[in-house]
């Protein structure tokens, strides 16, 4: 049987995909045209930059119209959820790019743009899949770019060279790991139901073992692309070594996309009947809020210690999603939001101040930071704050609101360790925040004047988004009800 | 809570002193000396707004509330179910009437102390910032304003610790001082987050009501109580977090009258006040903080004694007369330690800045040793201080006495005969350590020409806090011939004699006075006089307290007062000086304790979770130098792709893990 | 017994013979291990280096490049086949497609991915 090309509609809804997958091809074109002398750097950013614009600017569109449907025989799914996710992505990709312009290297500009935007509309096609197809399909777009990116270090010393050459491999060789588990639980999936299509999954009674087994599957690719403990032992290695910008990249968009795929399938699939199914989830998720927190007390690379702090705050996000409530969704989007702005925006910082050639994120760059550079200063102590959860900030209320749902949802536990959890990172944060802030003989602290000053652009929005949204929070929370 | 209505005098209140420290943070340089009367003006302003809305504050809402008095103010809905706002309640008129109207005498005074200062218009910008802060802490009707206010309190202590940071041990105790108190404001976070678990709200009056409703299951009102405690032990300088506050005394002496004794350490006091229906309901709360204000009021009374310079006699008498605060709420006595913080303002703020007068016509001496004699060449400064001393220690009918002896009195009536024993000890040895101040600082002789070594102090030039011999930055700026007016610096200590001298008087007759009409609508029943309840009267314990102070002072006369101790005073002192007990000259080894206790363990935590958890990888050449000491860094350098095996291993165990769950749960 | 309890038996039989055939013999043979034994060969030239040598990064370039190329044409067979009944629409499609592979295979040429260097 030959089946009928899709609607034009079908096409409309993945407007903004296509608009994300094709800018990179202007970018390299671009790359080649554009003659020796010209400013090439700044032209594929940008172009990049107003391609993310341009798929947001729809996206929005979109969600105003309420051209909610699926398309291609539910392979994609826009909605309100879709279209949340795939706006988190967006975001996250510009700051990115933005983080990308102080690196000084005509030739990996170009190739690293364009990867970075295929990347993002791998996560934005895992933010709108239906079925397993398209989950994987995503999964792949995404990884496949990240990893060549790991690898992509400008000029760099040799050491530098070599920590990114094996940050890259071992994110190959995991993942794959990871991917091998994954499809095996989809496999299983489909062995139980006979189709990939997850609404076609939600009607399979409660313990049926394949299905079972197929869901237990599933999930450690889930926790893996989450980096909850014990999957996440790849995270801090690949965040060290990857180039910044790439770092940045991922601590967002890979998690947003694998959030998204979690929680279509949870709610899609497993909804309240399947509480059984998911429980170890909410184990590991605990666990990372604690031993994310502790490792991230004795590091001393910026990077490496975002990676962990990562850890924790995907604990505390996968946390919010306990008990599958309504509720819980929402606030796991706002907490996501935030954490977008806050955790890009502390990146945005170390992009800033961090050497050129070396890309040397020690944490003793900080010191003496705030009689330097007394606005940035004071925009990452914003953010390590509000990383931390303590008013007035987006992660505060986000904590907060998480709290309520967990209790709410009857898992009193997770709210008991994300209070815990809490506890230490405070320590983790506070630290930081001392360093820049206690007096120092600036006369042995090398003064570094950062090569572009696109990221601050990048800190100032998120600065503002980080205080705006704690000080008056309602302004996204209030939208986000309509997102289904 | 409260009437419900547009009250734009409060932010009148709130704002001022913020809109102070933004133009003069922004033009600064422009308004030099212009700078401290702006300052001054944005404090005045706050302090006229707030006698206007003084009516509003007192009067009474609908029946039936949890404060049926006061007035309420919303600001914004921060989200569904989540409305933040003003309060503005006797209680908080209390602590705003205390912090604009000594903050304001304060301001005033800088004006003529910090003279000259190359960071003048700093200064100010900082201390109208400090007012803001503590107002939002005050003002606010929820935990989140509040914990913002108290976050921002903490931040401008730390700038203006440091505020001459050109001096290593300044910067120490700013450090010192932001450390100890983050400690204290995750203690209130851990609330708030306790708080939302519990009754899903940040408001006053929700937890409050939670407490009538029995919302909080087994020891989570306990848990919630001490979570907040935490905070206010660190704000407040309590035991066993009180070491920043002497060290604190590195900032300019007006910033200690400000915020080291008369505003922010309070800051403990009026939050266990306002959240007073928690702690009724916690017997156990009461009792923790019963007992740690009244070894705070002990302890800093002792370590008083071994002090010898000036600043730092009057911190540890500031620790000691919050200790009695905190045990005053502690034990349910509301009005009584809301008093003591009323009236120790002014006599604290007093003491302190009559000590500036002194410090500033002694260029900079803060060791009392190298003073004396000083009672015929600062007659002013000497009666100021013994006044404000007398207060202090609870001479009748000074304002001290009134407030003091409530406290102490109240501890027997609700039945905690221990702490009255500490409270009227305490007292005697307040009294003690307190003229011992005044004897060696006014009289005899002068003996700042005198070799400091004779006088049996060591290492001068190591001694952390005897700024005389470092010379404040200002001085170099500005040569003394263009000192400020006096006046500058006399006129606001003038005024605060009235309250330190008459202060107590609000509090004369019992349930008729003004004070208890003034809080009785806030903390209801539980402040009203219980007959019979302690073994003897008021007057009674007056009487005991009042022969017990004397007894101090005759025995701090004989040792430093009389004409026998002043005649040979440089041999005395000097003895005192080395023959001092390393006790007390080392604070009871509070700073070794917290270091061995906490900061050794959590670092070495730390460090073990660094190699156990973090599995050392990445190229050797990046961390070698950090890891080559451990044996695991070595084993883990040589083999690269053994780490990948091993990561895979642990995520291969991790979805064994998963698998076994999984089958177990398909199976069933 | 449910249905898949056989494959569970099935499972656990191979992981414990698996298992028993890996570490019996260690535990069961005599060993008298001498140096002749333990060399790699038995005649022959000592090896030298280890067996995993590295090859120029520049030979898994060109099998990537191959690749690409190989899957283009592999697609282009059934859809040369079918080219009448998808019509315009498979067209459309397999331009696009190859519009994408030219743009790439144009960055690798500019770009000096095809020279042996």
């Amino acid at each position: 049987m030959l089946a009928q090309p899709f609607p034009l509609s079908d096409y409309a809804a993945i407007l903004p995909l296509t608009i994300v997958a094709t800018t990179p091809l202007m970018i390299l074109l671009l790359d080649l045209i554009l003659p020796k002398g010209a400013p090439r750097r700044d032209a594929a950013v940008a172009v990049g930059i107003a391609g993310l614009l341009l798929a947001a600017y729809v996206l929005v569109r979109q969600y105003l119209a309420h051209q909610f449907a699926p398309a291609f025989g539910f392979g994609f799914i826009l909605g309100g959820f879709s279209i949340a996710f795939s706006l988190i992505v967006v975001a996250a990709a510009i700051f990115s790019l933005l983080m990308v312009l102080p690196q000084r290297d005509d030739e990996k500009v170009g190739p690293s743009c364009a990867l970075m935007l295929w990347s993002a509309a791998g996560a934005m096609l895992m933010a709108g899949a239906g079925d397993l197809m398209t989950i994987f399909l995503g999964l792949e777009i995404l990884s496949l770019a990240l990893y060549c990116l790991c690898g992509m270090v400008l000029r760099a010393s040799p050491v530098r060279l070599r920590e990114a050459r094996e940050s890259a491999l071992k994110y190959l060789i995991l993942s794959s790991m990871a991917s091998g588990f994954m499809l095996y639980g989809m496999a299983l999936l489909f062995g139980a139901t006979g189709s990939v299509n997850l609404a076609a999954l939600q009607a399979i009674p409660a313990g049926n073992p394949v299905f079972a087994m197929g869901c237990g599957l599933f999930m450690i690719g889930v926790a893996f692309k989450l980096g909850l403990v014990p999957f996440h032992v790849w995270m801090p290695d690949v965040f060290e070594g990857a180039p910044l910008p790439v770092t940045a990249f991922m601590s967002v968009v890979t998690k947003a996309g694998m959030l998204a795929v979690f929680a279509r399938f949870l709610y899609g699939v497993l909804g309240t009947d399947h509480q059984a199914l998911i429980v170890p989830v909410w184990i590991v998720a605990g666990l990372s809020m604690l031993v994310g927190n502790l490792a991230a007390l004795s590091q001393i690379d910026m990077k490496r210690l975002l990676a962990y702090s990562g850890i924790a705050q995907l604990g505390y996000i996968v946390a919010a999603l306990a008990g599958t409530s309504t509720l819980g969704m929402r606030y796991a989007l706002f907490y996501l939001g935030a954490y977008t702005f806050m955790n890009l925006g502390a990146f945005a910082v170390v992009a800033l101040i961090s050497r050129d050639q070396e890309e040397d994120s020690h944490l003793s760059a900080f010191s003496g930071l705030g009689t330097r550079h007394p606005l940035l200063a004071a925009a990452m102590a914003f953010f390590l704050l509000s990383l931390a959860g303590l008013p007035p900030t987006a992660g505060f209320i986000g904590k907060i609101l998480i709290l309520a749902s967990t209790v709410a949802a009857g898992y009193q536990w997770l709210a008991w360790l994300l209070i815990a959890g809490t506890a230490i990172s405070v320590y983790v944060y506070i630290k930081i925040v001392r360093a820049m802030y206690v007096p120092v003989d600036l006369a042995h602290i090398r003064e570094i004047r950062p090569l572009s000053y696109a990221p601050w652009i990048a800190v100032a929005v998120c600065a503002v988004a980080t205080i705006a949204l704690g000080i008056y929070p309602a302004a996204l929370h209030d939208v986000l009800p309509r997102i289904r | 809570m409260g009437i419900e209505g547009q009250y734009p005098l409060l932010f009148l209140i709130w704002l001022a002193p913020f809109a102070g420290a933004i133009v003069i943070w922004a033009l600064g340089p422009k308004l030099k000396s212009w700078s401290g009367p702006i300052g001054c003006a944005a404090i005045g302003v706050s302090f006229v707004a707030t006698l206007a809305s003084w009516a509003d504050a007192v009067r009474s809402g609908p029946a039936g509330a949890t404060t049926v008095v006061g007035a309420h103010q919303t600001m914004v809905t921060w989200i569904k179910g989540f409305a933040l706002g003003l309060l503005w309640d006797p209680l908080t008129l209390v602590w705003t009437l205390i912090i604009t109207g000594v903050g304001f005498l304060i301001h005033f005074y800088s004006m003529g102390y910090m003279h000259g200062d190359r960071g003048y218009p700093r200064f100010f910008a900082y201390m109208n910032f400090f007012v803001f802060a503590m107002l939002t802490l005050v003002l606010a009707d929820n935990f989140v304003v509040l914990l913002v206010g108290w976050g921002l309190v903490g931040l401008a202590s730390f700038f203006l610790i440091g505020f001459w940071f050109e001096r290593p041990s300044a910067v120490a105790a700013a450090t010192k001082a932001f450390v100890m108190n983050v400690v204290g404001d995750v203690g209130i976070l851990f609330a708030i987050f306790i708080l939302v678990a519990v009754v899903g709200s940040v408001s006053f009056a929700d937890a409050f009501a939670g407490v009538q409703a029995h919302a909080y299951n087994g020891q989570l009102l306990f848990i919630a109580c001490a979570a907040l405690f935490v905070g206010c032990a660190a704000k407040s300088a309590q035991v066993p977090l009180h070491s920043w506050l002497p060290d604190a005394m590195e900032g300019p002496t007006p910033v200690s009258a400000l915020i080291h004794a008369a505003t922010m350490v309070t800051a403990g006091v009026y939050l266990i006040a306002r959240c007073w229906p928690m702690w009724q309901g916690s017997a156990d709360a009461r009792e923790l903080v019963g007992v740690i204000g009244g070894l705070t009021a002990l302890l800093g009374a002792i370590l008083g004694i071994g002090q010898w310079d000036i600043k730092r006699i009057l911190a540890y008498s500031t620790m000691s007369q919050i200790g009695y605060m905190i045990m005053g709420v502690g034990v349910g006595a509301y009005d009584g330690g809301v008093l003591h913080f009323f009236t120790h303002a002014f006599f604290k703020a007093q003491l302190f800045l009559t000590a500036g007068i002194v410090i500033h016509a002694l260029h900079n001496e803060q060791d009392v040793r190298r003073m004396g004699g000083l009672r015929a060449r600062e007659p002013f400064a000497f009666w100021s201080m013994l006044v404000a001393t007398l207060s202090i220690c609870g001479f009748p009918p000074l304002a001290g006495f009134f407030s003091k002896d409530a406290v102490v009195y109240e501890t027997l009536v609700k039945g905690h005969p221990v702490l009255y024993a500490i409270g009227v000890l305490t007292a005697g040895i307040t009294a003690y350590y307190m003229f011992r101040m005044v004897f060696i600082t006014f009289f005899g002789t002068y003996r700042g020409e005198i070799d400091p070594s004779s006088l049996g102090i060591r290492h001068p030039e190591l001694a952390g806090t005897s700024a005389g011999l470092l010379k404040h930055p200002h001085d170099e700026a500005a040569p003394h011939e263009e000192h400020a007016p006096a006046w500058l610096m006399t006129a606001p200590v003038a005024v605060l004699f009235v309250g330190t001298i008459f202060a107590g008087f609000l509090d004369l007759g019992g349930t008729n006075s003004f004070w208890y009409g003034l809080l009785q609508p806030v903390f209801g029943a539980t402040i009203a006089p219980v007959e019979g309840a302690a073994p003897f009267s008021e007057l009674a314990s007056s009487a005991l307290v009042f022969i017990v102070v004397l007894a101090g002072i005759g025995l701090a006369y004989l040792r430093y007062g009389s004409t026998a101790a002043l005649r040979d005073s440089v041999a005395r002192l000097r003895n005192e000086s080395i023959r001092m007990f390393p006790l007390l000259t080392n604070a009871f080894y509070f700073d070794a304790a917290i270091d061995a206790l906490f900061v050794r363990p959590s670092r070495a935590f730390g460090t073990f979770f660094g190699v156990v958890v973090d599995p050392l990888v990445i190229d050797g050449a990046v961390r070698e130098a950090r890891v080559s000491a451990l044996w695991l860094g070595h084993l883990f350098r040589s083999f690269q792709t053994g780490l990948v095996r091993a990561y895979a291993l642990t995520i291969v165990f991790g979805a064994a893990a998963f698998i076994v769950y999984y089958a177990v749960v398909g199976a069933h | 017994m449910t249905p898949y309890g056989p494959v569970a038996i099935y499972l656990a039989v191979a992981l414990v013979a698996s298992l028993a055939f890996c570490i019996l013999p260690g535990l069961l043979a005599r060993k008298k291990p001498n140096p002749v034994k333990s060399e790699a060969y038995e005649c022959g030239v000592e090896p030298t280096s280890d067996v995993s040598g590295r090859f120029p990064v520049r030979f898994y370039l060109i099998a990537m490049l191959f690749v690409v190329f190989d899957v283009e044409a592999a697609s282009f067979y059934p859809w040369a086949v079918q080219m009448h009944a998808l019509k315009l629409f498979g067209l459309i499609e397999m331009v696009t497609f190859v519009v994408v592979l030219a743009i790439g295979y144009a960055y690798v040429w500019k770009r000096g991915g095809f020279q042996w260097r």
